[in-house]
């Protein structure tokens, strides 16, 4: 399935290529795919693009890592008492559809303009995923299979390891990889938005100077670090479910 | 389901009837006779961008050469450029030369056809709690600039250089915004040290809000070069020569009436503008400014443009003679 | 339920108090945090302001004509994909990895070809709601239950009648539902968009307020931006339940692709 996959990507800049080297396409607009694909390579060597990808990793892990472990615990906490979740479920999952993005002045001004800002917006944009599947996710559990648990005598923490969690897992972990992709949209879009740290102000930056090869380039980096992260999670998924 | 046919008919009607309207921030019908120029420049606020503008909109010396213009407001630097060569103006003043090379050997379809301004006007500004007295305080700092090609971000480089030069630590340059932007960004600790233009906040630097750290005329040798050029889109031009040449001689004659009329351009700058800076405040700007600054022609230091375009990673590789006689194309600028 | 307002009603008083007690206190620059009386106070000034309706009106339009755009390209490809199992395998991860990319930084692409005005908004609006709806629509395409299908052919329904009776009500809440979804992520898009460069509109209106450290303003229309969001969101998913019924049950599979 995916080499059919890859060879509708293939056929496609294929195309693209065509109408750009017969000037159909502007050539200023779009550079031609293999020159952009050659780019990619190129700039995957250099050192001083790597650190930019570097940032960009760091403050996406750092904003995942802080929207996991936050939002697992309030999703939990929802979860537990059922007058906090029935209070402020429904105020989570307002938050959750609106523009929390366009808060990012507020965090500039807080925090200043660098990474911590990013991080943080970034945080509290995906935490509310994470809240809400949590939340949802145990609410699932059948009791039956909780007292399943009780009549076994288990402890409160084997309960918690060997019954819940499993049976919660599944819907946690789109939670989790719906965090992950906020994430990285925040954190590309602010470093875009702003001109500050790593892949997103490189974006920014090549638009500027009128860089097409390497604006598409970058572009097209992000596509695979953003589908590399997807897959990951994916995999993770199956792993702990086994 | 006749529910369902009656919501999706709402729906696209609803769509249909905004559609329908037209796009905000769209042209006015243009006059009979008159011919539309849409213009770009960065921060409207300032003495070099917006005043020129807003002085031959209301003595409707456009109108009387009969043109009808339109102003977009952008970023800067090349942020105008991308107004330009998008398409979305047709003439943009007030970006600088380094911005417009460096679109230029990446292929945009551009021509730098006058000066505007000629020297480096700009001043960094700090908290006098910030320690920051002089240039060399500069060295490591975070320095604001409008946006990437501007002439704030020129000098910053061409500061970081001298300070390089002298053994220090370049400056962080940071893309901030305008001269409003860098202050709220120096007062809420975003950057060290911010860039204006005169006379803005210099009534702050008077009663000791601010201090000012480093002026344009310290950093490099820019007194004679046109630090900001006018540019127009190369397709445009070729098809509005006439227009260009009249928008220009507008344009050169507007600075010569407000320079004769200080004071009443300086209640239309202050009104136009929405100012708070009191009328006095801004007519110091005259102390600041010359006439032979603010000229269209001659465009002086041409191969400075090229060398800071180069050393400062604007364009990739120096331009050869011919790209240079295409991107200067002098022949819209008035005669006399 | 009483219990359930109590608690929100003392959040909220809480929540309130700690900010008007933080940005009097004076620990906090008022630049940084004005008091939130004064923050209520500003959104009438804010409304009155000259420029508001105008800025009102840019973005309504980008957002409104972005997801109608992208509706018009999301269905059909959305239908396409969905028509054929082989299709919906084959394309579903495509659509899925390119969903979750984060769309602004096609941003200056858009800018190259649209301009600064709002088309480019338009064209990022459009391409962030693109993407939901047409998710959806393969979804509910490929869901439509082959019973209904079966029944209807053996009862003579001709092609089109097919379509009409037994795929479009059946489709309908789910490609509703995606379009609501589209409509979230498209004013997210049209407003940062505007943010970067604009020089109208309900973004760039707060920027400006926060370039002329007209803090309390900025947050006060903020204010306005999610109060006008989340009544968007409410009155369509009112509209749709209404309409169709249907109640939004993967939320997760298009939620992720904002």
């Amino acid at each position: 399935m995916w080499i059919v996959r890859i060879a509708v990507i293939v056929v496609f800049l294929v195309l693209v290529e065509i109408a750009v080297r017969t000037e159909l396409i502007n050539p200023f607009f779009v550079p031609r795919p293999s020159e952009a694909v050659a780019r990619m390579g190129t700039r995957l060597t250099d050192g001083e693009f790597l650190g930019l990808v570097a940032v960009t990793l760091g403050e996406t892990f750092a904003g995942f890592a802080l929207a996991a472990v936050v939002g697992m615990v309030v999703g939990f906490l929802l979860w537990r008492s059922r007058s906090l979740g029935d209070a402020f479920e429904p105020l989570v999952a307002a938050l959750f559809s609106s523009p929390i993005v366009l808060l990012y002045p507020i965090f500039l001004v807080i925090l200043g303009r660098n990474s911590t800002a990013i991080v943080a917006l970034a945080a509290v944009f995906a935490v509310l995923p994470t809240i809400l599947f949590t939340k949802q996710a145990l609410s699932a559990v059948s009791r039956t299979m909780l007292n399943v648990g009780r009549s076994l005598n288990l402890s409160a923490w084997s309960n918690f390891r060997h019954i819940l969690l499993p049976a919660a897992a599944p819907t946690i972990f789109t939670g989790l990889r719906i965090a992950l992709t906020y994430v990285l949209i925040v954190v590309v879009a602010m470093e875009y938005i702003l001109q500050i740290g790593g892949l997103g102000r490189f974006v920014s930056e090549s638009s500027l100077l009128f860089r097409a090869t390497d604006l598409y380039a970058s572009v097209g980096l992000i596509v695979i670090i953003s589908a590399a992260f997807i897959w990951a999670i994916n995999r993770l998924e199956k792993l702990v479910q086994r | 389901m006749r529910k369902t046919l009656a919501t999706m008919t709402l729906l696209t009607t609803a769509s249909v009837a905004v559609a329908g309207c037209s796009a905000p921030g769209g042209n006015e019908p243009t006059e009979e006779g008159e011919t539309q120029v849409n213009l770009a420049f960065s921060n409207p606020t300032i003495f070099t961008t917006g005043l020129p503008y807003y002085v031959a909109t209301a003595q409707g010396f456009y109108e009387e050469a009969g043109l009808s213009v339109d102003a977009t407001f952008t970023g800067g630097g090349s942020e105008t450029v991308q107004a330009v060569v998008s398409g979305s103006a047709d003439i943009g003043t007030e970006t600088s030369g380094a911005a417009a090379i460096g679109a230029y050997t990446s292929g945009a379809p551009i021509d730098i056809i006058a000066a505007s301004t000629t020297g480096l006007d700009l001043q960094w500004f700090a908290e006098p709690d910030s320690g920051l007295e002089n240039r060399a305080d500069l060295a490591g700092k975070r320095m604001g600039y409008s946006s990437t090609g501007s002439s704030s971000h020129i000098g910053i480089l061409a500061l970081s250089e001298l300070l390089e030069a002298e053994g220090l630590a370049p400056a962080q340059p940071e893309s901030i915004g305008g001269p409003p932007d860098n202050l709220t960004a120096v007062q809420t600790d975003q950057i060290d040290a911010g860039w204006t233009q005169p006379p803005f906040f210099l009534d702050r630097v008077a009663n000791g809000e601010l201090v000012l750290v480093a002026d344009g005329a310290e950093i490099g040798d820019y007194a004679d070069v046109a630090m900001r050029v006018i540019i127009g889109n190369e397709t445009w031009l070729e098809e509005n020569p006439e227009t260009a040449t009249t928008f220009l001689e507008v344009h050169d004659r507007t600075w010569d009436w407000i320079f004769d009329n200080p004071e009443e351009a300086a209640t239309i700058w202050k009104e136009a503008a929405d100012l708070e800076l009191s009328e006095e405040v801004l007519l110091t700007s005259f102390d600041y400014y010359d006439r032979e600054e603010l000229r269209i022609a001659p465009l002086d230091g041409r191969d400075v443009l090229l060398d800071d375009a180069v050393e400062f990673g604007f364009a990739e590789q120096p331009l050869t003679d011919e790209e240079v006689n295409d991107l200067f194309n002098l022949s819209y600028l008035p005669e006399s | 339920m009483n219990r359930v307002w109590t608690l929100r009603i003392g959040a909220a008083v809480v929540f309130l108090g700690l900010w008007e007690g933080l940005a009097r206190s004076g620990l906090v620059l008022d630049t940084v945090l004005p008091p939130a009386t004064e923050v209520f106070g500003r959104i009438q000034d804010v409304v009155t302001q000259s420029d508001f309706g105008q800025d009102v009106y840019a973005s309504l339009y980008e957002v409104v004509i972005g997801v109608a755009i992208g509706a018009l390209v999301g269905m059909p490809f959305g239908a396409f994909m969905g028509s054929s199992r082989y299709l919906y395998r084959l394309l579903d991860p495509l659509v899925y990895y390119v969903g979750a990319v984060p769309k602004i930084v096609l941003f200056p692409i858009l800018i190259l070809f649209l301009g600064t005005g709002v088309e480019s908004k338009v064209g990022i609006a459009a391409i962030s709601a693109a993407f939901p709806i047409a998710i959806n629509t393969a979804l509910a395409v490929q869901e439509v239950n082959p019973m209904h299908v079966k029944a209807a052919k053996s009862l003579g329904a001709s092609r089109s009648q097919l379509y009409r009776f037994v795929y479009t009500p059946a489709i309908l809440g789910p490609v509703l539902a995606g379009a609501r979804l589209g409509l979230g992520v498209a004013i997210t898009a049209a407003l940062l968009g505007e943010t970067k460069v604009a020089n109208v509109g309900l973004g760039f209106r707060a920027i400006e307020y926060y370039s002329r450290l007209q803090i309390a303003e900025m947050y006060a229309l903020l204010l306005i931006v999610f109060v006008g969001a989340a009544l968007i969101n409410l009155g369509l998913s009112g509209l749709i339940r209404r309409a169709t019924h249907y109640q939004q049950q993967r939320v997760g599979a298009a939620a992720s692709v904002a």
